[in-house]
């Protein structure tokens, strides 16, 4: 057999445009691997059993939590995180400033998982009702805001795409 | 939480995958891993070895056939939520996906993994049951089938041998009027955790009467419950049934053992039982009555 067991692997990820390239522990979640082996931090580590999104990355894509899979399970992956979001000269993406000019953030623990998941369902759905944000989101929980501020800025950034018929970044 | 020290595979076929578990017989199968990983930082099972089969195109796919849909073992639920070969031979599968967890999880999580856990929680082994589906098993002396009743045989157990996988799930087109329902009893009413689940699947005949009738309770007994005395009283009757209460007091309920947990009480879940039962037998004849799935 060619293929054979290993406690550890050599992956190619590519994050953010940048590929990768580490000797993993096979044990090791995708979360700890972004936080730990290369150092983006963005990407925060809250409840540990896959309920609360805090993790939220886009693989391949796919909006998931990072703490519900396997790093080596991402060899070969294309993975966006929040440090991808801001413009190449550092300034805010038009989503990043919607959270923020709609205050949709306190303590910003969840806001990394939020702005991902917000941007995964913009790109499905560029006009959601309130009712599919919140479906939307379900998967990410915030415990200071209460969801008003997050609906709104995410309704705020389809309406002015909408409004300039651009995609949503 | 940090796993414990596992060693990982990615087989590159199904073929190879079986050959795997089969050399290495404390391996588990490792496919979207939404409930696997939780299991694995809780300590609540183990395995020495992770066969990663989440990455085999052969077991992602949904294939249409004049008798079937056949669902491979590893196709996402967000995948099949999205698949119109299934939104238009049995849209009740997509509108089932379509109620587990949240976006992050319906990438990940497959069909196969939700039969293969088994929870009594799980969407899909009620369902499956009630539907008629067949379970299509890959191990290293070929393809066997069985039905979803032979597959799910208890908590968290079904009849997948060791050194044997999940590989796809065949579930049958009616040929004629039929009706297809899923009512679960949601703690927080938002389905992020089916106390109880009733399914429910009716057809009708040429001369107009009720066969193929399967009603399937879960969350109160070890395996997905066929009602039988529900399902003979409501056969052969005409599609203007409507004796819902008479056909769900044929089932004995105090036979029904199930479970108490934080969740609900034993004795909550089998009270809700009758109520869901006609709940999902009255929403299957709705749809048959009029001859086709809205």
């Amino acid at each position: 057999m060619s293929n054979t067991p290993s406690v550890s692997r050599s992956v190619a990820v590519t994050v953010n445009g940048t590929t990768y390239q580490r000797d993993v522990a096979a044990r090791t979640l995708l979360v700890h691997f972004l936080r730990e082996n290369l150092n983006l931090t963005g990407t925060h580590f809250g409840c540990d059993t896959g309920h609360c999104g805090s993790c939220t990355v886009i693989a391949n894509g796919k909006l998931i939590k990072s703490c519900m899979m396997l790093a080596v399970q991402a060899d070969g992956a294309q993975i966006e995180t929040v440090e991808g979001l801001a413009e190449p000269d550092g300034s805010l993406s038009p989503l990043q400033q919607a959270f923020s000019d709609a205050h949709a953030l306190q303590c910003g623990f969840c806001t990394p998982g939020l702005m991902l998941a917000s941007k995964y369902l913009l790109e499905h759905n560029p006009n959601p009702t309130e009712e599919e944000i919140r479906r939307g989101i379900k998967g990410n929980l915030c415990r200071c805001t209460g969801y008003v501020n997050i609906v709104r800025a995410i309704q705020n950034i389809a309406a002015d795409s909408a409004e300039k018929g651009d995609l949503v970044k | 939480m940090l796993l414990k020290e596992i060693s990982y595979v990615r087989p590159h076929s199904i073929d190879e995958a079986v050959a795997l578990l089969n050399s290495y017989p404390e391996a588990g199968i490792l496919a979207g891993g939404q409930s696997l990983i939780n299991v694995l930082k809780m300590r609540i099972g183990a395995y020495s070895t992770l066969v990663d089969i989440s990455a085999l195109e052969e077991l992602k796919q949904i294939r249409d056939s004049a008798e079937f849909i056949s669902i491979g073992a590893a196709t996402t639920y967000d995948d099949i939520i999205h698949s119109p070969v299934v939104m238009v031979s049995r849209p009740i599968l997509a509108e089932t996906a379509f109620r587990i967890a949240d976006q992050q999880v319906r990438n990940r999580g497959t069909i196969g993994g939700n039969c293969c856990y088994n929870d009594p929680t799980c969407h899909f082994p009620p369902l499956l049951t009630a539907m008629g589906a067949t379970m299509q098993v890959y191990g290293s002396d070929g393809m066997r089938e069985m039905s979803a009743e032979e597959f799910f045989v208890g908590y968290y157990q079904t009849a997948l041998a060791s050194g044997q996988i999940l590989a796809g799930i065949r579930i049958p087109k009616p040929k004629r009027p039929y009706g297809d329902a899923f009512v679960p009893l949601s703690v927080g009413g938002t389905d992020v955790l089916n106390a109880v689940t009733v399914t429910a699947h009716v057809e009708l005949d040429e001369p107009g009467t009720l066969t193929a009738v399967r009603v399937v309770a879960t969350g109160v007994a070890p395996q997905p419950l066929r009602m039988t005395s529900v399902e003979d009283f409501v056969h052969g009757q005409t599609g203007q049934f409507s004796d819902l209460a008479g056909a769900v007091a044929t089932f004995d309920m105090s036979s029904l053992e199930p479970p108490s947990d934080v969740h609900a009480s034993g004795l909550y879940r089998r009270r809700m039982v009758p109520v869901l039962a006609r709940r999902a037998l009255k929403m299957a004849l709705e749809q048959v009555r009029r001859g086709y799935r809205e």
